[in-house]
């Protein structure tokens, strides 16, 4: 292997990984704070994908400004589905699983109603150049991609440790009922989680639409990734999921160039393998008695 | 003279009444119902609900034209529809459903083999004739009695690959992507068998799964190889064929990109872009770039948008799917000749058959991968080749129907 190569391949991997990273880390905080195992967090996904072809294709908005109403339409939306749904179900995951599995089927079956049954793609000039740096073949798109993510990631980790919000969700996500004694609005705290929650799942979906291709089942393909995800990094770990991103990003990339058929089977058996090693995740703690 | 005259009046009145009633009993039009299946919901749906639309357009024009007569009786279609969901429980309900409750006279099929293979426990035993749109092998076994494999994709892979080797010797070699699933194995294994007929090189077959997201690392892999044409195998023709000619582009690939099932010209043009296009060889099977068109393409596409607006034929991207329904322009063909809705006179009506299609004309004639089933029949058609340039569809040539018995013969006796 040519030292380009693997640059060009560690690229795709940060890429995608951090895609996931952005996806899991939503689904992550939601289940570890608010305790909601939400199935329709792809959907959300789906829908900021949506809505950034729209917003950049026939509104010809700028690529930020839509990315940054694909993160309002998921915020709404997660907070209007703990509202309406999850809070009176909080805490019961199979209630709450039931209940955003069939979240999940009406967004995905609406999509395909209302956006037909078709794909979209949009298309950005400076997202499809290509930069040749000593032999290495390099595609901006998906450099700016790395740069939104982690631009995200930072804001993500600056609303956790730096805000009064922040330091709710993480003493909740602790000690619900320590927090609540303390004073700590749960209620408003579980559902600013969702919508934070929901917002990364859409505005990562925005972030890919001028690289992958958009199509109402695409947040079922995600979600299984992300779960995995969140298995290998430890349940509600957020760091873990930010590693465990990361890695699967790089298992995909290396995996499907040099083992092609092979590299899920590998990827399934390296999660398999580590798993008996790490049965709760790289960083998982025990899980708690609400479960 | 009055009883003579009320007594003429009445027979005359009696006799016009009687032929009232004759002429109203000739024109008592009857109905047969014919049973369709494809994936309306969940993963695929982007394939089945087309496909619904376009049967349904179909039959509405075969009843306005007339319908069919067999044996002095005039009869229309009536269309039941149901959803097999993809899977061999959902394809097996909706037979059920159409062969015991409906009592439709013939099913044409989805293409999932494991939907069809599972509604055969029904149709073979009830005698119900069943047009299978299904690329699966086993279908043409001789134990089936009432099964017309369909699909014409799989007489495809010789034509292409035949008129390649003839016309483009710059493609010496060929590197498949194919999907990670029976589909995609099975047609790695039906293109190496063609490609290898015609002294083309394999590469090598590169798998990713059909629900990837990202697709950049088969791309990467791709262009390291450096080979003279990259084929797509067992990728349908709209989103993921885009998503991989997007990924190719971006891997920075500027060689010859084919796929076996044509290509959809504008979808993929606005999902991948003009440029990710660029260099496409293969068949023409939504029409594109040829002039004129042919005759029952632009019959379909004007019907289609009459009956779901201007534009829709477009928004639907319905041509891409033209393949799969090369069925429906023989059925009626077949009860026609058969005159007849004996299952055993329609299944003998079948062979040899020739019809005009949005594709070009395609004749049925015995496999040849199979020659110990007598029932069988396989589609051929005539292929219109076409390379992409500058976003636009431009034809490389034409192969006849006896050009593609020919290529299919090379592959499939060579082997």
């Amino acid at each position: 292997m040519t030292g380009a190569l693997l640059v060009q391949l560690v690229v795709n991997g940060l890429a995608i990984g951090l895609i996931y990273v952005m996806v899991a880390s939503g689904l992550v905080l939601v289940l570890g704070i608010a305790r909601v195992f939400n199935f329709a967090h792809g959907q959300f996904y789906m829908l900021g994908a949506y809505a950034a072809y729209f917003l950049i294709t026939l509104f010809e908005m700028n690529i930020i400004p839509a990315l940054m109403i694909a993160l309002a339409i998921g915020v709404f939306l997660g907070a209007l589905s703990y509202r309406s749904i999850f809070h009176y179900m909080r805490g019961d995951l199979l209630r709450c699983g039931a209940a955003s599995i069939a979240i999940s089927m009406i967004l995905q079956q609406l999509a395909a109603i209302v956006f037909k049954p078709t794909s979209y793609g949009v298309n950005i000039a400076i997202f499809s150049q290509i930069i040749e740096i000593g032999g290495v073949t390099l595609l901006v798109g998906r450099l700016i991609l790395i740069f939104l993510c982690l631009l995200v990631m930072s804001g993500l980790y600056y609303l956790l440790k730096r805000t009064k919000t922040g330091k709710a969700m993480r003493a909740i996500s602790l000690d619900s009922t320590v927090a609540s004694l303390l004073g700590i609005n749960t209620v408003k705290i579980y559902w600013i989680t969702l919508a934070v929650g929901s917002g990364l799942a859409a505005i990562a979906g925005g972030a890919i639409a001028p690289l992958f291709v958009i199509s109402s089942d695409m947040g079922s393909s995600v979600i299984l990734i992300v779960f995995m995800v969140m298995v290998v990094g430890g349940i509600e770990s957020l760091p873990g999921a930010v590693v465990a991103g990361i890695l699967i990003g790089f298992l995909q990339s290396f995996g499907y160039h040099f083992l092609t058929g092979y590299a899920e089977l590998f990827m399934f058996s390296f999660v398999a393998v580590l798993l008996i090693f790490k049965p709760r995740g790289l960083f998982g703690t025990i899980v708690k008695e609400v479960y | 003279m009055k009883k003579v005259i009320f007594i003429l009046l009445i027979t005359l009145l009696v006799s016009i009444l009687s032929l009232n009633g004759y002429s109203s009993s000739a024109a008592e039009i009857k109905t047969i119902n014919i049973g369709a299946t494809q994936v309306l919901t969940g993963f695929g749906a982007s394939l089945g609900l087309p496909l619904k639309k376009f049967a349904e357009v179909l039959v509405d024009d075969f009843n306005k034209s007339g319908g069919i007569v067999i044996q002095g009786q005039r009869y229309h279609f009536k269309l039941f529809f149901e959803d097999d969901k993809y899977t061999a429980e959902g394809g097996r309900a909706a037979i059920d459903k159409m062969v015991n409750t409906d009592k439709v006279s013939a099913i044409i099929t989805t293409s999932s083999a494991a939907s069809v293979m599972a509604g055969l426990d029904i149709t073979e035993p009830n005698k119900i004739p069943y047009f299978c749109n299904s690329a699966e092998p086993r279908l043409i076994d001789p134990k089936y009695r009432y099964v017309v494999s369909f699909i014409t994709l799989r007489t495809i892979f010789p034509v292409q690959w035949g008129w390649v080797a003839k016309n483009r010797p710059d493609i010496k070699n060929v590197l498949l992507i194919a999907t990670d699933d029976i589909t995609g194995h099975n047609d790695v294994i039906n293109h190496t068998k063609a490609l290898k007929a015609f002294g083309i090189n394999v590469v090598d077959a590169i798998y990713f799964p059909r629900n990837a997201t990202d697709l950049s690392p088969v791309a990467t892999k791709a262009k390291q190889l450096n080979p003279g044409a990259i084929s797509f195998v067992g990728v349908f023709a709209g989103g993921p064929q885009a998503a991989l000619l997007k990924a190719l582009y971006q891997a920075g690939w500027k060689g010859i990109t084919n796929n076996a099932v044509g290509i959809s010209l504008n979808e993929n043009l606005r999902i991948a872009g003009k440029e990710a296009l660029e260099r496409w060889v293969g068949p023409i099977l939504d029409g594109s770039g040829i002039t004129p068109p042919p005759a029952p393409l632009v019959k379909l596409r004007n019907l289609y948008e009459t009956k779901y607006g201007p534009g829709s034929w477009d928004k639907d991207n319905v041509a891409i799917y033209n393949p799969f329904n090369t069925s429906w322009y023989f059925l009626p063909q077949a009860i026609q000749k058969a005159n007849s809705l004996n299952p055993d006179a329609i299944m003998k009506a079948v062979e040899g058959m020739t019809a005009d299609t949005p594709t070009g004309a395609v004749k049925l004639i015995v496999p040849l991968e199979r020659t110990d089933n007598p029932r069988a029949v396989q589609p051929v058609g005539e292929v219109t080749m076409g390379e992409v340039k500058d976003g636009k569809m431009n034809v490389l040539g034409r192969a006849s129907i006896e050009d593609a018995i020919k290529y299919a013969k090379t592959v499939y006796q060579k082997n």
